[in-house]
C-alpha cells in the first residue's frame, strides 16, 4: 500500500481537482506573510494572495525594512501537552521557566548569555523569557543576507503554576504570532514570522 | 526492605556467607536503553518519581533541557541533555537516560561497611535497604558513576533500586513502562544484550553511525543497564559516562589487601600474646624493679603523683 489512501486512485496527483483548494489546482511556493526575502519564484507576488488574515487594529504585519529581522517560530515540547500541564506540578518541574532557544551568533552579537533574560518584539506584542543559548539553530544565509531564526516554545503564560506564583511574565507567546490563516486547512501562520530580540 | 521474593548474591560488610546462596538460579535482568530513539520527552523521570513517590521539587532553566545539573536523592533518573558538534555527522543532540547502572561488581556494595545495608540479588539487582544504612556515604565514593545520593533529611543514602518491588512481582521498571518510543527495553540480560547487539549493527550498517556500538563496561564486569550509543568509542560525549569505570583504587585498597592485612594484624597480635603466654608464662614483677623507683630528691616538692 502506497502512502495516498486518502486518494480514491490510491497514488498521488500532480494537481488537485479545480474548487478543491482554494489557492489550487497547481503546487505553489509563497512566502509566509512576514518574510525576510521576497519569493525567488514571482516577487511581485510573494505572498499567498487568498491568504485569511483578520483585519482588527491589532493585526499589523511588519517588513524586514521596519528592523524585524529574525525569524521566529513557535513550537511545543515533548514534556508538555499545549497549555494544560503547566498546571501539573510533575510537568512544571521538567519545564520550570518560558525560555527562548537562540542561537549562539545571535547571543554573541547581542551579548546575550545563557539564562539572561531577553525580550523578543513582534509588532503585535512583546514577550519576556531566558535565552536558551544553543548550537542547534544555526544562522541561514538567505539571498546573501545572514538571517537568524529564533524558538519559542508557547506553553507558558496566562495562568499556571508558576505564573500563578508571580515569577515570570503571563504573556502568551501567541501575542507575537500572526494572525495569519491557510485558505484550505485554516492552519494558523505561527511557524514563520518576524521578530526583533533585544536584552531584557 | 529486602524482597522476599528474590534470593540474594552478595551482602555489604556482611562475615560469613550469603545465607541461601546457589539454592536457586534466576534469570539476570537487564534494562537496554537505545539512546538513538530516545526523545528526551523525560516521561521516564515522572514515572520513576510518582512509582517511588517522591513529590515535585523545585527547578530553575539553566540554559538546557535538563531538568536539574544531576541526580538526586529523591530524583533517580535524569536525561543528561548534551549538544554535541560531530565532523561528519553534524549537530547531534545526544540524550542520555542516567540512573543507577547496577553493576555485576557493584563498587558501592564493595565500600559499605553496614551489614545488609547495600545487597545484591541473584537477578542482578543492587538494592539500598535503607534500615541498615548508617550514613556514612562510603558508598558514594565507591560508586564510578556518581550515583548514590545522601539526603541530608533521612540521613541515609538513596539510588535507583530498579523498581525491584515491581520486578520481584513479574512488572518492568516504572520508566520502561512510560517510554513512549520504545527506547527502552526489559528483559534477560542475554536477551538484552543480543537486542543491543542487533540496533547497533543496524545503526553501523543502514543509519551510517560508523563506531556505534553497546556499553556494557567490563570494568565493572557489566552491568544491568546497557546503552546502544552512536559512537561507543567516545561514551564521554553523553554527559560524562566513564569510558572505563572501575571502582576507585583506594576503595579496592581499602577492602582488599588492607582490610586482610588488618585481619592478619589482629589475629596474629592475639596469636602472638598466647604463644608468649605459653612460652614463658606470666609476667612477674621482680623485687629489683621495685627498688629503681625514683625517691623524691630532699628539698624538694612532692609531686602531686608522689607517695608520702
Amino acid at each position: 500500500m502506497g502512502p495516498f489512501i486518502m486518494n480514491p486512485e490510491g497514488v498521488g496527483r500532480l494537481f488537485v481537482p479545480i474548487g478543491a483548494v482554494t489557492d489550487g489546482p497547481f503546487p505553489e511556493h509563497y512566502e509566509p506573510i512576514e518574510s525576510p526575502v521576497r519569493n525567488v519564484l514571482h516577487p511581485e507576488q510573494s505572498n499567498n494572495p487568498v491568504v485569511k488574515k483578520l483585519t482588527t487594529r491589532a493585526d499589523k504585519y511588519a517588513t524586514p525594512e521596519q528592523g524585524y529581522t529574525v525569524v521566529c517560530t513557535t513550537y511545543r515540547l515533548t514534556e508538555q501537552y499545549h497549555y494544560w500541564t503547566k498546571n501539573n506540578p510533575m510537568n512544571v518541574q521538567l519545564i520550570p521557566e518560558p525560555f527562548v532557544e537562540i542561537p549562539v551568533e545571535l547571543a554573541d552579537e547581542l551579548g546575550i548569555r545563557g539564562a539572561d533574560n531577553i525580550k523578543v518584539i513582534s509588532i503585535r506584542g512583546t514577550y519576556v523569557a531566558k535565552a536558551f543559548v544553543t548550537r542547534r539553530i544555526k544562522p541561514m544565509m538567505i539571498d546573501g543576507k545572514r538571517v537568524y531564526q529564533i524558538g519559542l516554545p508557547i506553553h507558558q503564560g496566562f495562568r499556571g503554576i508558576i505564573e500563578d506564583q508571580g515569577k515570570h511574565a503571563r504573556t502568551p507567546a501567541n501575542l507575537l504570532t500572526p494572525t495569519v490563516v491557510d485558505p484550505n486547512a485554516y492552519t494558523p501562520e505561527s511557524k514563520g514570522f518576524l521578530v526583533k530580540v533585544e536584552k531584557a | 526492605m529486602s524482597h522476599v521474593g528474590l534470593d540474594l548474591r552478595a551482602i555489604s560488610g556482611h562475615a560469613g556467607p550469603v545465607p541461601g546462596a546457589g539454592l536457586k538460579r534466576e534469570f539476570e535482568v537487564c534494562k537496554l536503553i537505545d539512546t538513538s530513539t530516545c526523545i528526551g520527552c523525560k516521561a521516564c523521570e515522572v514515572a520513576c518519581l510518582e512509582w517511588n513517590g517522591y513529590s515535585f521539587s523545585e527547578t530553575v532553566f539553566n540554559n538546557s533541557y535538563q531538568t536539574m545539573p544531576d541526580t538526586a536523592w529523591n530524583y533517580w533518573n535524569l536525561i543528561r541533555f548534551n549538544e554535541h558538534e560531530h565532523p561528519e555527522y553534524g549537530m547531534m543532540l545526544l540524550m542520555r537516560k542516567d540512573q543507577c547502572m547496577h553493576c555485576e561488581d557493584p563498587g558501592c556494595l564493595a565500600a559499605c561497611p553496614a551489614d545488609g545495608a547495600i545487597v545484591q540479588y541473584v537477578n542482578g539487582i543492587v538494592d539500598f535497604q535503607q534500615e541498615k544504612c548508617i550514613g556514612c556515604g562510603y558508598c558514594m565514593t565507591g560508586c564510578p558513576f556518581n550515583i548514590p545520593k545522601f539526603s541530608p533529611t533521612a540521613r541515609k543514602v538513596f539510588k535507583c533500586t530498579l523498581c525491584v518491588d515491581r520486578v520481584s512481582a513479574g512488572l518492568e521498571p516504572a520508566c520502561i513502562k512510560s517510554c513512549p518510543t520504545g527506547c527502552l527495553h526489559f528483559g534477560t540480560k542475554d536477551d538484552m544484550k543480543l537486542l543491543a547487539e542487533n540496533r547497533a549493527q543496524q545503526l553501523r550498517e543502514v543509519s551510517g553511525f560508523k563506531d556505534a556500538g553497546v556499553y556494557d563496561p567490563s570494568g565493572v564486569k557489566g552491568t544491568h543497564v546497557i546503552y546502544v550509543l552512536h559512537d561507543a568509542k567516545h561514551p564521554e560525549w553523553y554527559g560524562g559516562l566513564p569510558s572505563d569505570p572501575h571502582i576507585p583504587w583506594a576503595v579496592q585498597l581499602w577492602k582488599k589487601p588492607l582490610k586482610w592485612l588488618g585481619n592478619i594484624a589482629m589475629i596474629g597480635g592475639i596469636l602472638g600474646v598466647a604463644i608468649h603466654y605459653l612460652r614463658f608464662g606470666p609476667k612477674v614483677v621482680d623485687s629489683d624493679e621495685e627498688k629503681l623507683t625514683p625517691t623524691p630528691k630532699p628539698g624538694q616538692e612532692p609531686g602531686p603523683g608522689a607517695r608520702p
